[in-house]
Order: C-alpha cells, then sequence, then structure tokens
C-alpha cells in the first residue's frame, strides 16, 4: 500500500517555484489576486496495434502552466502557457490582462479558502522510477504476455489479435498563489489496455480490459515477465469471452418485453458516472444543464433514487465502501487548486446530499471545496469527477453472491462492459460489451452480444434494489468534458439489480 | 505578439536543432514541431468563460536505426528535451517495417490553411467575448422560452508547424481554426467549423437559426412513429461525416485490410450508386487539409467511392509499404485515442477533407411522409467498429411531415439502430444542398434507420 508520509518533492523544483514565484509577484502588480499551476508529466508507454506493430515509447514529457487573474469586481481570466519559463509566464500574463479589460464585473465571483494552507508536500515517490531506470524491458514484456495469451485462446479457425495499450507516468503539480499558497504533489500512475478480436472468417468479435491504480506498471507484471495472477486471469477471461462472442445472440424482442431486472457487473456501471454523476457538478448545476438538480443547488427530483442508493465521488472505497487515500485511477491528495481531495457523498438513501465543487463554485454555493477542480495539462480548472461510485450502507440488500442476488428474478440479463459511455442533459448512453440471459433466479450460460444501456438520469436509480459482492472502483476511464480528458473510475458492488422501468433501456445493434 | 516570421523561424529552428542532435546517431529522422495561440470564450448558461493559450509547443519525433523504429514526444520549445527524449528512445526502437520518411521538397510556407482575419483575431479577445455574446443574444431574443439553457463557445486559433526529416528541406505551414457552437436545453445544437475567423453575421444567424427553427411541440416514437420502426430516415451532414470517421474508415483504412480487420477490396460495392466518395487530405480551406499529412506525404485529392464502388484503399506509408510496396495516400495522421495528445499519438490510417457530390433533392424532401431528420446519435465513438453496426440515444433531430419540420424529438426519448455499411449501399436520397462542416463537404443523405 502506498501512503503519502514523506512526500517527494518534484524535480526542478528549486528552479520551478522562484519561477513561479516571480510570475505572481508580477501579476500581483496588476491584479489583487492570481494562482498557478504548473503540470508536468513524465510517461513511457507501450502501443501493440493490430497490425502486429508495436512501439515502445521510454521517454515522453509535456506540460504547461495555467494562470488565473482575479481583478477588481469578481472579473478573472485564465491563461495557459506552454512552459514555465518566466518570459513565458510574463507574456501570457500581460495576455490575459488584454482579455481581463474586457470582462464584466462579477460580484458572485470568488475563491474559497484552500485548506490546511501551510503544508506544501503531497504524494508518494515512484518506485522504479521511469526517469531514472529503464522501462523499456517491462514495457517490452507486457507486449510478448499479452501475444502469448492471446496465441493461447486460439481455437480451430479463430485467431485471436490482440492490441495493447500500456503506461506509466510520474505526474508532477506545483500550485502557488499570490497569498503565499505553495503546494506540490507527485504521483505515479499505471494504465494498461488490452482488447481482444476473435476473428473467425468475416466474424469478429471483440472486448476491452483495462487496469489503472496509484503506483507503477510493476503490479501488473513482475521483473519475470509474467502477469500478476489476478491480472493473468482476468485477461484469459476476457479473451475466452471475445471467442465465446463469435457465437452469441441478441435477445429476441419477447425476451426484452419480458425483461424484470437488469443485473449490471461492476464494469458496466458506467452510467453512475455519466448519468449521476455529471448532473452533480456543481459547475453543469450552475449553468442549468442538470436535470436533476436546480441551479440554486436544490434537487429537482427527490427522491432521485430507492432508499438504498449511496453515491460517493472521492479517493477509491475499499470492499465496505470506506474511503482509501491512496488508491484509485482517479484519485489524487490535492486537486489542481491546492485542495486536499476529500470524499463528497453525493446521494445518500436515495436523495441528493451533495455536490462536488471547486473553489469558484464552492464559494458560490457557500460550502467548502471538495478537491473536485482539475485541469488538464494547463486548461481551465473545471469541477471534475474522481472515482464516483455506489457505496451503499449495509443491509438485507446487500447479499454476498451473485446466486443470492438473482433469486427471483423471472428473467433477467446480467450486463458486462462497456467501451464508453455519453451523456446528455435527460440521460446517458453506454454500451455494453457482453452479458449472459437469467431465467428463474439462474444464469442459463446463454451469453448475450454487444448492446446499448440507457438510463434517463431523473429515474433510473429508483428500482436499484440489491447488491452482490465487494464494493471495487472497477471501471477505469477517461472522463471528457469540454475539451479536456481525465482519469476517473467509477464502481460499486460487484453487481447492482435493477427493476425493470421505463427510465432504462437495452437495445441491440442491427 | 508573434510576427509570421518570427513563429516560422521558431518552430523551423528547433525541428532542424532536433534533427541536427540526433543526426550522428540515427539512420534517418523525422521532426514535427507545433507552436499555437488560442482564444476561446464558453457560453455556460448566462456566463461566458475566457480561456487563452500562449506558445504551447508540441514536438512528435520518430528516428529509424538499423531497421528498427523510435518514437518521443514533448511539449516545450527545449532543444535539449526533445533531443533527449528522442536519443532515450532509441534504445526502445522497435523493428518495423517503416523504411524510411518522406523526402521533403524545399516550398514557401504553406497558407492554404491560414485566414488572416482569424490569426489577427486571437490578439484580440474582447471581440472573441463578443461574438460569443453575440450568438447567445441571439439565440435568446429567438426563443419564446427566457429560461432557455445555453452552452457552447466561440474560439479562434493559430498554427505555426514545421517538419523536417533527414533528407531534404523543412516544410513550413501555418493554419489558423475558428469555431462556434451553440446547444439548447443540452440536445439540440447547431456549429460552424473553418479555418476562417467566425463573423458576426455568422454567429447571430447560427444562434437565431438554431433557437428559431426548433418547432415548439415535441415527440415519442411512439406518438410519432405509432412505435418502433424503421424508417427511412434524413442524416445530416455532421452526423454522417461522425459515422464516416468512425467507421467507414475501419473498412476503408489499408493498415485494417493488413491487419486481416477488414476484407475490403478495390471494386468492392460499398455504397449505392448514387454515392461517391472523396478524400482530400490537401484540401485549402479545410480544417483537415494541409500541405502534407503527419509523415510529410503530400496532401492529395482520392477517389475513395466512385458510384457505389470502392477505388481507393486509404494508406499511411507503412501500410502503403507492407500491402503495396509503393506509395502512401497521404493519409498518416496522428489520431490521439482518449487521453493521447496528437503529439504523442502512434501515426494512423485517418481520413482528410471529405467530399461526397451533391445529388438533385431538396434536403427536407428527402424522405417523404412521416420520417425524421438526425442532426447527432451520443456516443457515437462507442459503435462497433468491426461490423459497422450502431445503437445510440438521439442527441438532436425533427419530425418532419411531407418535408415540413412539425416537432422535436423528445430529448431522451429516441433511439437509432443500425448498420452504416448497409446503409450506404441502401442509400435512397442525396441532397442537393451540401454543408461545409469544417472538415468535410457533404450533403443530406436518405438511408434506412430503425428508431426506438
Amino acid at each position: 500500500m502506498l501512503n503519502s508520509h514523506d512526500a517527494p518533492v518534484p524535480r526542478g523544483d528549486a528552479a520551478v517555484r522562484p519561477a513561479l514565484e516571480a510570475a505572481l509577484r508580477y501579476a500581483r502588480t496588476k491584479v489583487p489576486y492570481a494562482d498557478a499551476l504548473y503540470e508536468r508529466v513524465f510517461k513511457c508507454e507501450v502501443h501493440q496495434l493490430a497490425s502486429g506493430q508495436r512501439m515502445v515509447k521510454p521517454a515522453s514529457v509535456k506540460g504547461a502552466v495555467q494562470i488565473r487573474l482575479v481583478g477588481e469586481g469578481g472579473r478573472q481570466v485564465g491563461v495557459k502557457a506552454g512552459d514555465a519559463g518566466i518570459e513565458t509566464l510574463r507574456a501570457a500574463i500581460d495576455r490575459g490582462m488584454d482579455a481581463l479589460a474586457a470582462e464584466p464585473a462579477d460580484p458572485g465571483f470568488g475563491l474559497a479558502a484552500i485548506p490546511n494552507p501551510s503544508r506544501e508536500r503531497y504524494g508518494v515517490a515512484p518506485t522504479d522510477d521511469p526517469r531514472d531506470v529503464d522501462p523499456t524491458p517491462r514495457l517490452e514484456a507486457l507486449a510478448r504476455a499479452v501475444d502469448a495469451l492471446a496465441a493461447e485462446g486460439a481455437t480451430e479457425g479463430v485467431r485471436v489479435v490482440p492490441e495493447l495499450w500500456a503506461w506509466e507516468q510520474v505526474e508532477e503539480k506545483w500550485v502557488a498563489d499570490t497569498d503565499g499558497i505553495f503546494k506540490t504533489q507527485v504521483m505515479t500512475i499505471g494504465f494498461v489496455q488490452v482488447v481482444f478480436r476473435a476473428v473467425r472468417g468475416e466474424l469478429q468479435a471483440r472486448t476491452r480490459v483495462r487496469f489503472g491504480e496509484v503506483g507503477g506498471l510493476s503490479q501488473y507484471i513482475g521483473s519475470d515477465g509474467r502477469f500478476a495472477p489476478e491480472v493473468a486471469r482476468e485477461l484469459a477471461a476476457q479473451r475466452d469471452v471475445a471467442v465465446r462472442l463469435l457465437d452469441a445472440r441478441t435477445m429476441t424482442a419477447d425476451e426484452l418485453a419480458g425483461l424484470t431486472h437488469y443485473v449490471l457487473h461492476k464494469s458496466a456501471l458506467v452510467f453512475i458516472h455519466e448519468g449521476l454523476g455529471h448532473p452533480i457538478e456543481a459547475d453543469i448545476v450552475r449553468s442549468g444543464n442538470s436535470a436533476i438538480v436546480a441551479p440554486g443547488g436544490e434537487a429537482r427530483v427527490s427522491p432521485l433514487g430507492s432508499s438504498v442508493v449511496r453515491i460517493v465521488d472521492g479517493s477509491a472505497p475499499d470492499g465496505d465502501g470506506n474511503p482509501m487515500a491512496d488508491r484509485g485511477f482517479g484519485t489524487e491528495f490535492i486537486d489542481d487548486e491546492g485542495v486536499e481531495v476529500r470524499s463528497a457523498e453525493l446521494v445518500s438513501g436515495g436523495h441528493i446530499v451533495g455536490m462536488m465543487h471547486s473553489r469558484e463554485t464552492a464559494h458560490r454555493y457557500g460550502v467548502a471545496p471538495t478537491g473536485n477542480g482539475f485541469s488538464e495539462l494547463g486548461d481551465r480548472r473545471i469541477v471534475r469527477m474522481r472515482n464516483t461510485v455506489l457505496c451503499p450502507e449495509r443491509g438485507d440488500h446487500w447479499v454476498e453472491s451473485l446466486d443470492e442476488l438473482l433469486r427471483g428474478v423471472a428473467l433477467g440479463v446480467v450486463l458486462h462492459g462497456s467501451l464508453g459511455g455519453a451523456v446528455s442533459k435527460e440521460g446517458m448512453s453506454s454500451s455494453t460489451q457482453y452479458g449472459y440471459l437469467v431465467r428463474d433466479g439462474r444464469l442459463t450460460g446463454e451469453i448475450i452480444l454487444p448492446g446499448n444501456f440507457t438510463a434517463l438520469t431523473a429515474g433510473c436509480l429508483k428500482s436499484v434494489d440489491g447488491y452482490a459482492g465487494p464494493v471495487d472502483s472497477h471501471g477505469v476511464g477517461f472522463c471528457g468534458k469540454g475539451s479536456q480528458l481525465r482519469r476517473v473510475t467509477e464502481g460499486g458492488p460487484t453487481f447492482v439489480r435493477l427493476g425493470a422501468s421505463p427510465w432504462v433501456n437495452l437495445t441491440f445493434e442491427g | 505578439m508573434t510576427s509570421m516570421n518570427e513563429a516560422f523561424a521558431s518552430v523551423r529552428a528547433l525541428a532542424e536543432a532536433v534533427r541536427a542532435r540526433v543526426a550522428g546517431v540515427t539512420d534517418d529522422v523525422e521532426v514535427r514541431v507545433e507552436r499555437a495561440d488560442q482564444v476561446s470564450y464558453s457560453i455556460e448558461g448566462r456566463a461566458l468563460i475566457p480561456e487563452l493559450e500562449c506558445d504551447a509547443w508540441r514536438v512528435a519525433m520518430r528516428a529509424r536505426r538499423g531497421g528498427r523504429l523510435a518514437i518521443a514526444a514533448t511539449t516545450g520549445s527545449s532543444v535539449d528535451d526533445a533531443a533527449g527524449a528522442l536519443l532515450r528512445s532509441l534504445s526502445a526502437a522497435q523493428p518495423d517495417a517503416l523504411e524510411d520518411f518522406a523526402a521533403l521538397h524545399e516550398t514557401p510556407p504553406d497558407g492554404r490553411g491560414w485566414d488572416d482575419a482569424a490569426g489577427a483575431l486571437i490578439d484580440r479577445p474582447a471581440q472573441v467575448r463578443s461574438l460569443a455574446a453575440m450568438m447567445a443574444e441571439a439565440a435568446r431574443s429567438a426563443a419564446p422560452n427566457p429560461d432557455l439553457v445555453l452552452e457552447g463557445g466561440v474560439k479562434v486559433g493559430r498554427t505555426w508547424r514545421a517538419m523536417a526529416t533527414a533528407r531534404g528541406a523543412t516544410v513550413l505551414s501555418g493554419s489558423t481554426v475558428g469555431s462556434a457552437f451553440l446547444m439548447v436545453d443540452g440536445n439540440e445544437w447547431e456549429s460552424l467549423a473553418g479555418t476562417a475567423a467566425p463573423t458576426e453575421q455568422g454567429v447571430r444567424a447560427l444562434g437565431r437559426g438554431l433557437v428559431g427553427g426548433l418547432p415548439p411541440r415535441e415527440v415519442t416514437v411512439a406518438e410519432w412513429l405509432g412505435g418502433p420502426k424503421e424508417v427511412t430516415v434524413i442524416i445530416d451532414p455532421r452526423l454522417l461525416e461522425s459515422l464516416l470517421r468512425a467507421l467507414f474508415l475501419e473498412r476503408v483504412g489499408l493498415d485494417r485490410v493488413v491487419s486481416g480487420l477488414s476484407s475490403a477490396a478495390v471494386g468492392d460495392v460499398v455504397g449505392a450508386p448514387i454515392f461517391s466518395l472523396f478524400d482530400d487530405s490537401g484540401a485549402a480551406g479545410s480544417l483537415a487539409g494541409a500541405i502534407v499529412d503527419d509523415e510529410g506525404t503530400l496532401g492529395q485529392r482520392k477517389t475513395v467511392v466512385e458510384r457505389g464502388v470502392l477505388r481507393t484503399l486509404l494508406a499511411d506509408r507503412r501500410s502503403a509499404k507492407v500491402a503495396w510496396g509503393g506509395a502512401s495516400t497521404g493519409n498518416g495522421f496522428r489520431l490521439p485515442l482518449m487521453a493521447e495528445d496528437a503529439s504523442e499519438a502512434p501515426v494512423r490510417v485517418g481520413m482528410g477533407h471529405l467530399d461526397v457530390p451533391e445529388g438533385n433533392t431538396p434536403r427536407l424532401k428527402l424522405a417523404p411522409g412521416r420520417t425524421v431528420l438526425l442532426t447527432d446519435l451520443l456516443g457515437v465513438h462507442s459503435a462497433n467498429k468491426a461490423t459497422g453496426a450502431f445503437n445510440n440515444p438521439v442527441q438532436g433531430g425533427v419530425a418532419l411531415e411531407d418535408g415540413v419540420p412539425v416537432a422535436r424529438l423528445k430529448a431522451g426519448a429516441w433511439s437509432a439502430t443500425g448498420n452504416f455499411h448497409a446503409m450506404l449501399r441502401a442509400l435512397s436520397g442525396v441532397s442537393a444542398e451540401r454543408l461545409h462542416t469544417g472538415t468535410a463537404t457533404l450533403p443530406w443523405v436518405a438511408a434506412p434507420v430503425r428508431l426506438s
């Protein structure tokens, strides 16, 4: 387990700190307040395409600065600069002042105070730091291991073509302001994505599996070139599902019409992120684009879900739903405004009880910031999710096994996996990778083709009535908002059961 | 303010310095440098949010040594950082079929994608703000409902590029981008995009046209079609472009054919006889056109589909070498997926500016009786690239009665299912009007889709 004690100092701190401080002194001659964020990422990466082409990139470096200038009367503007050189930063501030002059006063604008202002250092030191230890052998080993695993999955007349994308990156950031705040964070993040395409003649099927977590790639593949056991199991399982999908079927119209329940595996919970997370981001609420929270912050829909629904955004939870400060693909110790990340309870007992906030939205709603203000490499800081997870309270509704959960399900479908989702104001859509039919409380073994699961935000949680298995922030992904991407997860218990309702729908490809 | 000459000199200097730094230890090298500025104002409800980007540098590099390919990327203008990353990557170079990089020819800096007004507007952020405000105000003034929720924005940007390989000259190019986008109540939207700056007239017309053109009534599938049903729908050019890039590329990209993921071959019938498609990676005035693609091959116009028959597969240098032993079609692009930055992304086969010739039917008359015009689908990226099948919620569209818009499609209540490859073969109409989306010039088309 990683921890944040003795947090490391980012490399080049001795040069970056004075440059940011000089830029902020310059900004202070022009505006009452300014803050700066410098993000720098060192990344090593391997791509293996379906063509077999393998690309190993042991060293890519990127970075950018965001400077926020806050003038009189709540006028404010953000400027992104390509590097942290003082001349670049001064030029960016000058350009920002031109834009600031055009801004009307905004008396409601303000920034909530940054808690714990005196603490400067956060994060965990990388192990086998790829900046010092050549990551190439591990990246190549990953590709070889995926190739071998795919080859083992071939059957008569069926090829399994793998694709791999994996990286490890050391993320460093500095946050400083004209009030004397100075904070840094160092994090290492590892990510592995494998796509298995099963090909039989003209017929193709595919599955995709992802792993992502705080820490490096060594948690997935050892120095002996072997996958960690749980990674090997999951990859082999998804490879075999791709082959089985060549003989899968869609659900019939009668089956769809007669469905009594949907059971969502933890890999198919993207609707928690898309449909329920985004509409509780305070900037979306304020703009009027949330279907479930009015711009004033009051719930438009109450209750939003059944009494067993509880949703939390923050660091990843353990199996019982309790937050672990240093786990989860979407986890950080401080956000990109210097606010320490804390868990935000969004829905409890089926009712909306909180929102996710940046410093700006926290000020507007008169609450404490939650550490949800993030930027993509120097872009404007906006409200972003981290790990958004269904964390129910214990009770009869939460059982141990899928078998128990399926009791009483007359006709259901267990849905696994997603290749992505999208959100609109009213609802969301996510693909499903495959499913299994349930009849009379038992899995039938009939595998169902990829489909599309849609949910209307205002009502889809009302029919959630049961859970099975431990909580896991399993769904590793990249959330797009505006033009920015951010690493996130969504998750919940291993299985989540919903009764059929007009709020959710499953359809299949034509 | 950066002058044009100064900007070109700076990107050239960085590209050539990196090339020189690695020349002694590589067989060949390719360096692509970008330097960009951008100003945008986002509309978020009643608020206008400024975002400025100054001097963003991106350096994408590849090198060959002993039949192996090395790849690296950096941001920033430091030669040390860029060359250091590339030198370090040599130890991780992988065997690769790519035998050489492009030999580049001396040309004057290319400005086919440059618009002076857009380039200048970046230094006048107040004017960009004013354009965003005008667009929002025009929309609100056309709305019967004062509580209209708007999101969108106006953006202008300029980029200078230098591309250098070990052989030949350094190719310089500059381009601008201007765009405006507006969405109403999280569903209906309209946009304009191109290399030119948005104009006052243009953004006002966009805002007014989007809101003023929406029928007040909204309908469900049951109300309009009596329930789930396959009908011939009219597809907006923006949706057509999304489907072509997301799904048709999977069929006609030579790298997919080489991988065995597509069985397409020249001569295949891939569309109805009324459908032809051109790809022009060198199109002037397009955001998808440039003097060279991302690996230095000259941009060029190809007939991809002629009256329904596949005439050309699209290739980058590697796939062309492997499959044909010949030349790329100028379709090698650094297409980022998910969290990749463009400079980090591998070169993949992509599409340039897409061009589908017009037909002879007014767009709203393409499908008679009760049908719908589909503007967009939610999550086209999640469609099945292997088969061309899609199954997505509808985001934006109108119900048509003999070509007359009579109602909006109720948000969240419609989904569309089909197979894009089958739809192309079954196209029943191509409109007389075409839309320039910024990256394509396309008509409205009519095709069968199942609505539910």
